[in-house]
């Protein structure tokens, strides 16, 4: 079997006494949306946090592609290919478009000691950008991200991340706040990252958001990961909710067995 | 361009007209004050506008000015720094002890500017080690520094000998016989500082930190070397204000610029800089303490009280502040969402 993008082995950590992560082991695969679920205080946004460098692990292995890698910032992890869009911490409000596009990343004009962005250059990029990602036509880059709509902001964070090429695109509770038609179009540009060749961590607390996108679904409980093999077309919401709340080793194996339709 | 390749039209993305949307410059208030003020002035006073008094302004302006420059990098940040004017007044104190020493007078002025830099250095290490806001640690050494400089001028005056010397004869000139030469540096480092916070990466990283820290760290930025470079370029602006002090006045006391720190916080406020982070103009700091030391100027011309001066550049803060935040407040209501936590 082909090794994963992604493999996260044996992860533990604590927070002092509290365990938050405790021998977690995750995987996500090239070009798939993998469904990360989980009660409050189950993991997940710890493992996402350890996965994109914003806190270290206390022990356990991460590899990509079969080759383990050190993220000890999130600069690591972004120079790794893996880009985290958090729900209220994807985009700097105040700054433009074009500027959120390339937070962090910004490109220089020669001479590059004087370190003058190419303004220019962000602004093309951008302008590009957002007419691919359906965003109206009359905006122009130099608008503020805060004059966009939720979904709009989503869809310029995920446009950053494959503007980059990404291999990983982790979303944190991306349709939360969200009208239908805009989570449809999140869910659709989601997709569409997966087909054009990104794998993606979906996180969010709408089970069937997570149902109408993901290729598989993982779920966590106290710190630990219960099921990493969850066919969303072969098993319901109502048994997923089931296996978040607490079913046993035993009646998780069954359930996945069973192999009952979705929703 | 890499895998992007499919257009994707996002439900829920309207087709906006084009705005009508005349966006004007932060700095446009404090100019229009001033402009305002200036005629104002002239009009009731003649001699405001006499080369004497406008010299005497420009010179006035000038030191604070430097600080306040730094000081809107700061806020622009979201964090502001209390120590600047004992940082002012210590590295006034030892560029003065050196020359007094016999130090060349230029060396003993490097040395007051990286003394100044040193202490934002020590500013910054503290406030991103102990994780604390700049304000609470700053709090703290403005006290120190201000115990240090009365310790190392022991409460005197300190006047360093060579009132001829290339030094002092630069630094106490005047331009076409009206603009002090602390003002040309004054309005060269704003002009300057104007475009590194505007078009380089390090300004827009400043932006970028002070809008959304988060944000700003999850995509790689480096936020603690951001805050310390911001905090060292502040106490740099300082420590130059200080050096430039005993240059044009020959020497320095122990009260002086004991004001500074707050008229550049009340300068970058009016100038435009937001409290809440994000957004700061130099140019409109410098526009700022124009408009702080004419109104000062003013009241001395009119013959207010001298007590009254304190009243006024509060004042003035407070209304720049309401103006300020009923603006957004205008804004954000109009735009129908965004931000509204104005000074979280």
């Amino acid at each position: 079997m082909a090794e994963p993008l992604i493999r996260m082995q044996n992860i533990r950590k604590s927070y002092g006494r509290v365990q938050a992560l405790e021998d977690a082991n995750f995987h996500v695969n090239e070009r798939e949306i993998v469904g990360l679920l989980g009660d409050n205080g189950a993991g997940k946004s710890t493992l996402i946090k350890v996965l994109s460098g914003a806190v270290p692990l206390t022990s356990g292995d991460i590899f990509i592609r079969g080759k383990k890698v050190n993220l000890r910032t999130t600069s690591d992890a972004i120079a790794h290919g893996i880009e985290t869009i958090y729900q209220d911490s994807a985009l700097v409000t105040q700054l433009s478009i074009a500027r959120n596009l390339f937070l962090g990343r910004e490109p220089i004009k020669p001479p590059r000691f004087l370190n003058r962005m190419d303004q220019d250059a962000m602004n093309n990029v951008a302008r590009d950008l957002l007419k691919q990602v359906g965003i109206s036509k009359n905006i122009p880059p130099t608008t503020p991200i805060g004059s966009l709509s939720g979904g709009e902001r989503q869809a310029v964070a995920i446009a950053r991340a494959m503007h980059f090429d990404s291999d990983l695109i982790i979303l944190d509770e991306p349709t939360n706040n969200l009208g239908v038609a805009e989570t449809q179009g999140v869910l659709s540009f989601v997709r569409n990252a997966r087909d054009s060749g990104h794998s993606c961590i979906f996180i969010a607390h709408n089970i069937h958001h997570v149902f109408q996108v993901v290729d598989r679904i993982v779920v966590m409980r106290r710190g630990k990961v219960v099921a990493d093999d969850i066919d969303p077309k072969k098993t319901s919401v109502a048994e997923v909710e089931r296996i978040i709340t607490g079913m046993s080793d035993k009646e998780i194996r069954d359930a996945i067995a069973d192999g009952k339709p979705s929703h | 361009m890499t895998r992007t390749d499919t257009a994707q039209p996002l439900a829920g993305s309207a087709n906006r007209r084009p705005g009508r949307h005349i966006r004007l410059p932060a700095e446009t208030g404090a100019a229009v004050g001033l402009a305002v003020l200036a005629g104002l002035l002239g009009w009731l006073q003649p001699s405001f506008f006499d080369p004497a008094n406008l010299s005497s302004l420009l010179g006035q302006a000038a030191l604070p000015g430097l600080l306040a420059i730094g000081m809107v990098f700061v806020l622009t940040m979201r964090d502001i720094d209390l120590s600047a004017g004992a940082v002012f007044h210590l590295a006034g104190v030892v560029a003065a002890l050196l020359m007094v020493a016999g130090i060349d007078p230029w060396l003993a002025a490097l040395a007051g500017i990286l003394l100044g830099a040193g202490l934002g250095l020590i500013n910054g290490l503290l406030a991103i080690t102990l994780r604390l806001p700049a304000m609470v640690v700053t709090l703290g050494t403005w006290w120190m520094i201000q115990g240090l400089s009365l310790a190392a001028g022991k409460g005197q005056t300190i006047a360093p000998p060579g009132a001829d010397s290339g030094f002092s004869t630069t630094l106490s000139g005047k331009a076409f016989a009206v603009v002090p030469a602390a003002c040309i540096v004054f309005v060269a480092l704003a002009l300057a500082l104007h475009v590194v916070l505007h078009r380089t990466r390090f300004g827009y990283r400043v932006q970028a930190v002070g809008s959304n820290r988060q944000a700003a760290a999850y995509a790689g930025i480096p936020t603690a070397k951001v805050r310390l470079l911001t905090l060292v370029l502040m106490g740099a602006m300082a420590g130059l204000a200080g050096v430039i002090h005993v240059g044009a006045n020959g020497a320095i006391a122990p009260g002086d610029g004991s004001s500074f720190m707050l008229l550049a916080i009340a300068a970058a406020i009016i100038g435009g800089t937001s409290l809440s982070g994000g957004h700061g103009s130099v140019v409109g700091a410098a526009i700022g303490i124009l408009l702080v030391q004419a109104i000062l100027s003013a009241m001395s011309l009119i013959g207010v009280d001298a007590a009254w001066s304190n009243f006024a550049t509060g004042a003035l803060t407070v209304l720049a502040l309401a103006v300020d935040r009923l603006f957004r407040l205008w804004r954000n209501r109009r735009a129908g969402h965004g931000e509204d936590n104005l000074l979280g």
